[in-house]
């Protein structure tokens, strides 16, 4: 199909030199359909905006019809019913500061809404509350237009104030901030200004071109409350902007939410949902098959293949950047050298394990964290595969022709210990014994300081990192020279440079070329090995239609019903 | 009597006071912050910090001992740290249940431990009398892993009749919590058994070959009027005695039977507890354990002394 | 987790010089005992399955990513893990730690339980009330809060097991040795060598100790079946031996899980391996204890 030329010129004339950058690269199929309305909807292009520009470059505009579906959106959806779901527990108290796991992030995300929506669905940024927004040329500034009309459960109307609060709250280093992590480096109190009462400017410490994504719902902490809301109280309220409000929430057991009469995108369909809290994942298959809920919010594939492998059941699978990391200290001896750490990586064999320990339901990994959902992952660069010739070899070169022993620290988490002992067994056909250290997660992230903690310090450390919707925390903070996780002790100058660019960069194809180079320099050097990214799993009956999991195990239940 | 039970609290009291120092000095030494287990392995340090001074656990030892002591002393547990909210009900919900599955236990083991141990007194050196106790002392010591996974196999699985996880949902009836805890009561069931078996089977040989179990044979009086006339009545009270010794293993020692059935008793809580580090979880639930423990040591030995009257005065420990 | 209220008064009815006569005819009693023949066999065959089961079986460790949850079968008698390993070399071999673990951690619970018990009830007054104190308090303290704050301590390994399965020990010992040196205590032997000048750890170590191991005796073999019983639940943890050992609590913890799948050839040959392991020890102790009583 030709592209309409004329109907292009006439859309450019309005836009950004940003957004007609990528118009361009789209227009000479530098980028795909699918990866356009990532990337502007990033920099704040509306759906229909870029919905318009596809047309004109021939076809239909498929990629957005994709967005409000969840595997079956078809139907008209049915009113009422009360929608029961499977949840881990809430680890915690639920206070929108401090929320660290999954069954706390789930509760979050029932009541609370975002500014943006990484809306994993769809694999695209959606408003939520902010209607649009745009960069400053280099990205060090984000502006933000907030929503008319939106109202919180308490009836008081979303102002900038709001928002301002929320953020000054989320990035000041006094207060006990689980985002800080997120917004050290790139947001302070300060840098969050009111333009107006419906505008919301982010200064931020560096350009980043992102920033979108960073306060997205990827962020979990990141709901919007009401100016002056004390967080350590929330729990007892629950009050944000969303499509269901508190009905009772009780630790430990179970919370049940009602429909927010007043949602500014209108009611949603069901009368109720309600959340049961479990402590381990079997209690909750069993639940689903014994018809006591309807959906598990998030599961893994270990232990879960009575589901996995009936067709009674709708999976939702959502590809995730979640994924487990083996780092080797670089700084001792015998990781010191470089071969030696490609040996290990060249011990694995990857789709095995994949098959093994996810049940197929992941996907390789490259010794990177640009896993091949985001869009400016480099998948040019060659897959690392299993060479068990080549690895002995590398580590005769290195001076262990007879192998060496060493030891690997980890911890009980879903597949991990399994995952360590098939690393065991992978290195000892190379001829390296590796001792296995796996402990309770308290006991193997201790002080999560230098000096205090197993994951950190051990000689060889294999952790687990959850989803992000880019991977700018994952390039950063385990592998710069100066990052706060950095178990591999990795500390290479050209590498630091090449990521403060990658952060920094506002398009894509910039991103994608920093990407290829910081992909080859890590399978170069490879500080750490990274064997595979797991998909996220979702688990409804089949009646239940129009739910939005996320991969970070949050579940977004506004279109969702019950089919009759 | 009344001076020695005074002295018995006095004393349970000075041991539940070394139990909660053993605990909150013991529980320094796990690792990481309660802040650290509350905001997760990757949050900032000056989170981490911001936190652990809102919680206080920052405070010197001493003082951090010393408030918390004061205000548990007044009945009022304090705050959890990870839920940040009252001890009390938390505790008071996992309590309950646990008391249900322990219940549950009784009820099943007690009349099978005395019928075993009567059947093993009147076999005595027997073979079946061997049978028995080699049997109990091994169901005893087997561990609850072997029964709850052998049980899950054979009558969740393999017969596929009764439900292999004891949390029912919300709003259960009796009756189907009831149907949730009978897998798991059976392991306890069987940890039981031996402790009520011997004690009968010993409390019935003693009284079979008293004065008054020959006198009354002798008289021609039945076999079945005289054990259940004289042998039970004399056997039951030793039969409580155990029944109290074992009360603290039945509540805080369940952790496994709760972890493998996924039911949120006080064992649960505990380990929780110590892997967040949520100190005064970890505390009030142990001493209430405690408590529960010392009252059931007391009474076991009231009971014993009342039995055995040569031993009431001196049977301080 | 107190069982098996030991008869101390049989301890006070073996004078000094009686010892010898006494350990013949113990010997004649225990030979006597179908059950101990029974519980050699089974311990046995452990034990020789621990010294040379991995040289006659399969690689217990060697994974095959490519047959993962088989079900039993003539290749694979009890099936496969859920990393393809061969589970009947899994179990033959998974002796090992436990019975290591196991009796050296009984060992040092009664070697430390019997001190204790010997200062207790030797002294008495003062040491005996604050001593005994702080072992109530111990005996009070559940096994998960023992085994987290122990694990922690010192670390997740065998080492770390026997320790928290002795200091588990040592109270539970301790009060029955207590009790049989209270009868002691109070002899004409005891007396005599007080008179004799003798120094109190003298007369609690050579003579009081050498006429209460009966006691201890039985105490030491009825503990190994707990020992069992409590390094098999703190591996259920994941606080005691490592992977890839094939330490059956180990696998029973890994495994579980996957019941829910029906892959219950991961756990019940394990679980039976246990069962069969302490049914030998009790039968065992129990054999021994009432050879002792006579």
């Amino acid at each position: 199909m030709a592209t309409d030329h004329g109907r292009l010129d006439a859309i450019r004339g309005g836009r950004s030199e940003l957004e007609n950058h990528y118009i361009d690269e789209l227009v000479a199929g530098r980028i795909s359909r699918r990866q356009f309305m990532r990337k502007g909807a990033v920099i704040g292009m509306s759906t229909g905006l870029m919905g318009t520009i596809l047309a004109a470059c021939g076809g239909a505009n498929n990629s957005s019809s994709s967005a409000s579906s969840s595997g079956s959106a078809s139907g008209t959806p049915v009113k009422g019913g009360t929608l029961k779901l499977a949840s881990q527990a809430p680890a915690a108290a639920v206070n929108p500061l401090t929320v660290s796991d999954a069954g706390g992030l789930c509760m979050l995300a029932q009541t609370g809404e975002f500014l943006t929506f990484d809306n994993n669905m769809a694999l695209q940024l959606q408003p939520m509350l902010a209607t649009s927004w745009s960069p400053s040329k280099n990205g060090s500034v984000w502006t933000f237009k907030l929503r008319p009309n939106v109202k919180f459960h308490n009836g008081q109307p979303l102002t900038a104030d709001d928002v301002v609060y929320t953020f000054q709250q989320l990035s000041d280093p006094k207060n006990a901030s689980n985002a800080l992590s997120t917004f050290t480096g790139v947001l302070t109190p300060s840098g969050v200004q009111k333009v107006d009462s419906s505008t919301v400017a982010f200064h931020l410490e560096a350009p980043n071109g992102n920033f979108p994504y960073i306060i997205s719902s990827d962020n979990y902490n990141a709901i919007i409350v009401p100016k002056g809301t004390d967080f350590s109280k929330w729990q007892s309220t629950f009050i944000g902007t969303g499509p269901f409000k508190l009905q009772s929430y009780s630790q430990n057991q179970s919370a049940t939410f009602v429909p927010n009469a007043s949602y500014w995108g209108g009611a949603p369909h069901l009368s109720s949902t309600e959340f049961t809290f479990y402590s381990a994942q079997q209690p909750q298959i069993l639940a689903l098959q014994g018809g006591q809920v309807d959906a598990i919010v998030q599961f893994v594939p270990q232990g879960a293949s009575s589901i996995l492998n009936s067709s009674s059941y709708n999976i939702i699978k959502l590809k995730s950047a979640n994924h487990r990391e083996l780092s080797m200290r670089n700084d001792k001896a015998p990781f010191t050298d470089a071969r030696v750490r490609q040996a290990i990586a060249l011990s694995l064999n990857r789709p095995a394990m994949v098959q093994a320990l996810l049940a197929g339901d992941g996907e390789v990994g490259n010794d990177s964290p640009f896993a091949p959902k985001f869009p400016s992952t480099d998948t040019s660069i060659a897959q690392r595969a299993q060479d068990i010739a080549k690895a002995k070899q590398l580590l005769s070169a290195a001076g262990h022709p007879n192998g060496f022993s060493t030891e690997l620290f980890t911890e009980q988490y879903e597949e991990i210990p399994a995952m360590a002992t098939v690393i065991q067994q992978a290195a000892k056909a190379i001829g390296i014994n590796i001792k296995l250290n796996v402990e309770t997660q308290s006991n193997y992230y201790g002080k999560s300081t230098y000096g205090n903690s197993d994951w950190l310090d051990g000689i060889m450390s294999l952790v687990d990192y959850g989803d992000r919707g880019v991977p700018n925390v994952f390039l950063e903070s385990p592998l710069t020279s100066t990052g706060p996780w950095n178990a591999a002790r990795f500390k290479n100058s050209q590498y630091d440079s090449l990521v403060k660019q990658y952060v920094a960069a506002v398009d894509l194809q910039t991103q994608k070329t920093l990407a290829g180079k910081i992909e080859t320099l890590l399978l170069n050097e490879t500080p750490i090995v990274i064997p595979y990214f797991i998909d996220g799993l979702t688990a409804t009956t089949p009646s239940v239609k129009g739910v939005n999991p996320t991969s970070l195990s949050a579940i977004f239940l506004k279109d969702a019903y019950k089919s009759a | 009597m009344a001076r020695f039970i005074l002295k018995r609290i006095g004393l349970a009291l000075i041991t539940l006071w070394i139990l909660s120092v053993i605990i909150f000095f013991a529980a320094q030494v796990l690792p990481g912050d309660p802040a650290r287990s509350i905001l997760g392995p990757l949050a900032a340090p000056s989170a981490v910090h911001a936190l652990d001074h809102q919680l206080g656990t920052d405070k010197p030892l001493i003082q951090q001992y010393t408030t918390w002591i004061g205000h548990t002393v007044t009945g009022n547990f304090g705050t959890s740290y990870q839920y940040q909210a009252p001890i009390g009900p938390l505790l008071g919900t996992a309590l309950v249940n646990s008391l249900k599955l322990a219940a549950l236990a009784f009820i099943l083991v007690v009349p099978l431990g005395i019928l075993g141990g009567i059947l093993g007194a009147l076999n005595y050196g027997k073979g079946i009398d061997r049978t028995i106790s080699v049997f109990g002392l091994s169901a005893a010591t087997i561990s609850e892993v072997v029964w709850s996974t052998v049980l899950i196999v054979v009558f969740g699985i393999w017969l596929n009749i009764l439900p292999i996880q004891a949390s029912t949902p919300p709003g259960a009836g009796i009756g189907t919590q009831v149907y949730h805890l009978i897998l798991p009561a059976i392991p306890l069931v069987l940890i039981l058994f031996a402790y009520i078996q011997q004690m009968t089977r010993a409390g019935t040989v003693e009284a079979l070959n008293s004065d008054y179990a020959r006198t009354a044979t002798l008289k021609g009086l039945p076999r079945g009027v005289m054990i259940r006339r004289h042998v039970l009545r004399n056997s039951l009270l030793p039969t409580i005695t155990v029944i109290a010794t074992q009360v603290g293993y039945l509540i805080g020692g369940l952790v496994i039977v709760e972890v493998i059935f996924h039911y949120n008793g006080i064992g649960t809580l505990l380990y929780n507890a110590a892997n967040k580090k949520d100190i005064p979880m970890l505390e009030a639930g142990v001493l209430v354990i405690g408590v529960i423990y010392m009252v059931a040591t007391l009474v076991a030995d009231l009971l014993y002394s009342l039995l055995n009257p040569r031993i009431r005065y001196r049977g301080v420990e | 987790m107190s069982i098996g209220t030991v008869p101390v008064e049989s301890a006070a009815a073996i004078g000094a010089g009686q010892a010898e006569v006494r350990r013949r005819e113990f010997l004649q009693d225990l030979v006597r005992q179908k059950s101990f023949y029974a519980g050699v066999v089974l311990l046995g065959f452990w034990i020789l399955a621990a010294i040379f089961g991995s040289l006659v079986v399969k690689d217990p460790y060697a994974q095959n990513l490519l047959s993962i949850n088989q079900a039993p079968s003539g290749a694979h008698w009890f099936g496969t893990d859920q990393l393809g390993r061969d589970m009947f070399a899994r179990v033959i071999t998974g002796s090992r730690d436990i019975l290591i673990t196991t009796v050296l951690a009984t060992l040092l619970g009664t070697v430390m339980g019997t001190i204790l018990g010997l200062f207790m009830g030797y002294w008495r007054g003062a040491v005996d009330d604050v001593l005994g104190r702080i072992v109530e308090a111990f005996l009070a303290l559940p096994l998960v809060v023992t085994g987290i704050l122990g694990v922690v301590a010192l670390g997740a390994s065998n080492t770390t097991l026997i320790i928290i399965i002795a200091i588990v020990f040592t109270p539970l010992i301790a009060r029955t040795v207590r009790a049989a040196v209270l009868v002691e205590r109070d002899l004409d032997y005891v007396a005599a060598a007080r008179l004799r000048g003798e120094s109190s750890l003298y007369i609690m170590f050579a003579e009081i100790l050498p006429n209460i191991t009966a006691p201890i005796v039985v105490e030491f073999t009825v503990r190994l079946g707990y020992a069992i019983f409590t390094i098999v639940a703190l591996s259920f943890l994941g606080f005691g031996i490592q992977p890839p050992s094939s330490d059956w609590g180990l696998d029973i913890s890994n495994n579980y899980g996957q019941l829910g799948a029906g892959y219950w050839w991961e756990v019940l040959f394990d679980a039976l391996a246990i069962a069969t392991l302490v049914v030998g020890v009790n039968m065992l102790s129990t054999s021994i204890e009432s050879a002792l009583e006579g």
